[in-house]
């Protein structure tokens, strides 16, 4: 499903913020993707997502070179899979509803599609009685379900997660991390980045462990 | 509120045209980018009004001042005044022998005695004696062929005229008519160059205008491309907010041109009529105003098509 072949990023200015990197994650694993801030993680999967290009190596998506994927066609990849952000990056003035259907606009999906979509992504992470509240208003937890929700709407074959639980409790981690792993059980491929010790104890996956943007250890088979 | 925004996907459930939708969501977030913006909005506008609206009523004064001149006739004519006493059947005779010739339209005699009765039932002047000799001479009102006519001063055609040894001299009498129309040609142009110029200046002050509701919305507009929004479908909603810009200030330009129009017509008319003309000013059709309308609305899409240029390619692809 993913595939990084002696992928370098270098930042304008010199950073190195990914330095030969190998691995794979196959159609329907569920990875944790861990190290310190600053060891590549967020860099990973942004070259996942198409946020930015790999300097030197090869990134392949469901077998697609992403080096091949114009400009243009970066928001087709990106609709294609499910991003869930620390920050969670709603629409502050806007409501949970509007939140998560932002990418189905964004599709041109028409009204009552969205609407039954929506609902039942919402549902998914018991939201649906909060549809109408306006992002802001929500608790940190409920604005990472709707983030959750938005990533899932579109029924992604991916769900990319970077520090999901950074914000929240034990509680509310566990029960995000039990999102994931829902979605995880009906084949979605799922790869989160996290420093969370507890979490990768709690649920143990294959860890892809990086430190200054090389991998150390879990790449598994090529 | 919440209800509101709600209402954003939830309300057009009879739509199914998704492009259709996606256009009437981004006039609705371009609206409300508008509403959101009171005041800024409305000087953009007003700025934007007065930029269109003043060239806008400058052409609409030269068209009318075009009207005057064809009032006035195209055919200019030249005044050949005969010597003093010269007897009327030579200026019959020169006239026959004028006619004749290639150059020359028309001509027609105005013979010294009438002229002096026109003269004298005009003004209430009379002569203290009908024996007092007539100061008026013969005049031949020659219509040159415009085929031929040379407006700047057709030196062959005065040469020939003056040749005949009773004309006395010979009046150019439309000059003042083509210096007239040469100021005009010259205003034109600079309402052509005005124009031309706040047209840019507009593009630029909407362009600003929708920079600045950019910058203001960077947050959601990365959200947007996050989750895979086109350019395209991030910039609509600019694109009609500035379209609305252009909209608006092209009704206030059009009203705005209708006021000037109603407040000169009195004092045209009071001036025409002095000089015992027809004229009237007439304010532009409606044909003229949607125009400007129109042309005021494409001018605000480009504005912000400029003004969403630049930020939208910042995040492609992002590179911190």
């Amino acid at each position: 499903m993913i595939r990084f072949d002696n992928v370098s990023k270098v930042f304008p200015g010199g950073n190195e913020g990914l330095r030969n990197v190998s691995f794979s994650v196959e159609p329907g694993e569920f990875v944790f993707l861990t190290g310190h801030s600053g060891a590549g993680k967020s860099t990973l999967l942004r070259l996942i997502a198409l946020l930015e290009r790999a300097s030197r190596g090869q990134v392949l998506v469901d077998g697609r070179n992403l080096a091949r994927v114009e400009t243009r066609d970066i928001p087709a990849h990106r609709r294609a899979l499910g991003m869930i952000f620390q920050e969670h990056h709603l629409l502050a003035r806007r409501s949970a509803f509007d939140n998560v259907a932002v990418p189905l606009w964004v599709s041109g999906i028409g009204p009552s599609e969205i609407r039954k979509r929506v609902r039942a992504a919402l549902d998914k992470v018991s939201l649906l009685h909060k549809e109408h509240a306006i992002a802001s208003t929500l608790s940190s937890g409920e604005q990472q379900r709707v983030g959750i929700a938005r990533a899932v709407v579109n029924r992604p074959m991916m769900l990319l997660a970077d520090e999901p639980t950074g914000n929240l409790d034990p509680t509310l981690s566990r029960e995000i991390i039990g999102l994931f792993e829902q979605f995880n059980r009906v084949g979605v491929t799922v790869v989160i980045a996290t420093h969370d010790t507890e979490v990768l104890r709690l649920h143990p996956r294959r860890t892809i462990e990086l430190r200054e943007g090389s991998v150390v250890s879990g790449a598994g088979e090529s | 509120m919440a209800r509101g925004a709600a209402s954003l996907t939830g309300a057009r459930r009879g739509l199914r045209n998704p492009w259709l939708l996606a256009h009437l969501r981004a006039l609705r977030d371009g609206w409300s980018q508008l509403v959101a913006n009171v005041l800024p909005t409305g000087v953009s506008v007003a700025v934007m009004a007065i930029a269109i609206g003043l060239p806008a009523t400058l052409f609409a004064l030269l068209d009318n001042q075009r009207a005057l001149f064809s009032e006035w006739g195209s055919q200019p004519t030249l005044s050949v005044f005969l010597a003093h006493g010269s007897p009327e059947g030579e200026a019959l005779r020169i006239a026959g022998e004028w006619r004749k010739q290639e150059q020359i339209d028309a001509v027609e005699v105005i013979f010294a005695s009438k002229a002096l009765a026109q003269f004298s039932a005009a003004t209430g002047f009379s002569q203290g004696s009908d024996d007092a000799p007539n100061p008026l001479p013969n005049v031949l009102i020659v219509t040159p062929d415009p085929l031929t006519w040379n407006h700047r001063g057709d030196g062959e055609l005065l040469k020939f005229l003056r040749a005949e040894p009773l004309v006395d001299s010979v009046l150019v009498d439309f000059e003042w008519i083509e210096r007239l129309r040469s100021f005009s040609a010259l205003a034109e142009r600079g309402v052509w160059i005005l124009g031309v110029t706040l047209l840019l200046t507009i593009v630029l002050v909407i362009g600003n205008t929708v920079r600045l509701l950019v910058q203001e919305q960077l947050a959601e507009i990365e959200v947007l491309k996050l989750v895979g929004a086109t350019d395209a479908f991030v910039r609509r909603p600019f694109l009609y907010s500035g379209a609305i810009h252009g909209l608006l200030a092209g009704i206030l330009a059009a009203a705005m041109l209708e006021v000037v129009f109603a407040v000169l017509a009195g004092p045209v008319a009071d001036l025409a009529s002095a000089y015992v003309s027809e004229f009237r000013l007439d304010s532009p059709g409606s044909g003229y105003l949607a125009d400007l309308i129109a042309l005021s609305a494409t001018i605000g899409w480009l504005g912000a098509w400029l003004g969403t240029l630049r930020t939208l390619h910042q995040f492609e692809p992002v590179t911190e």
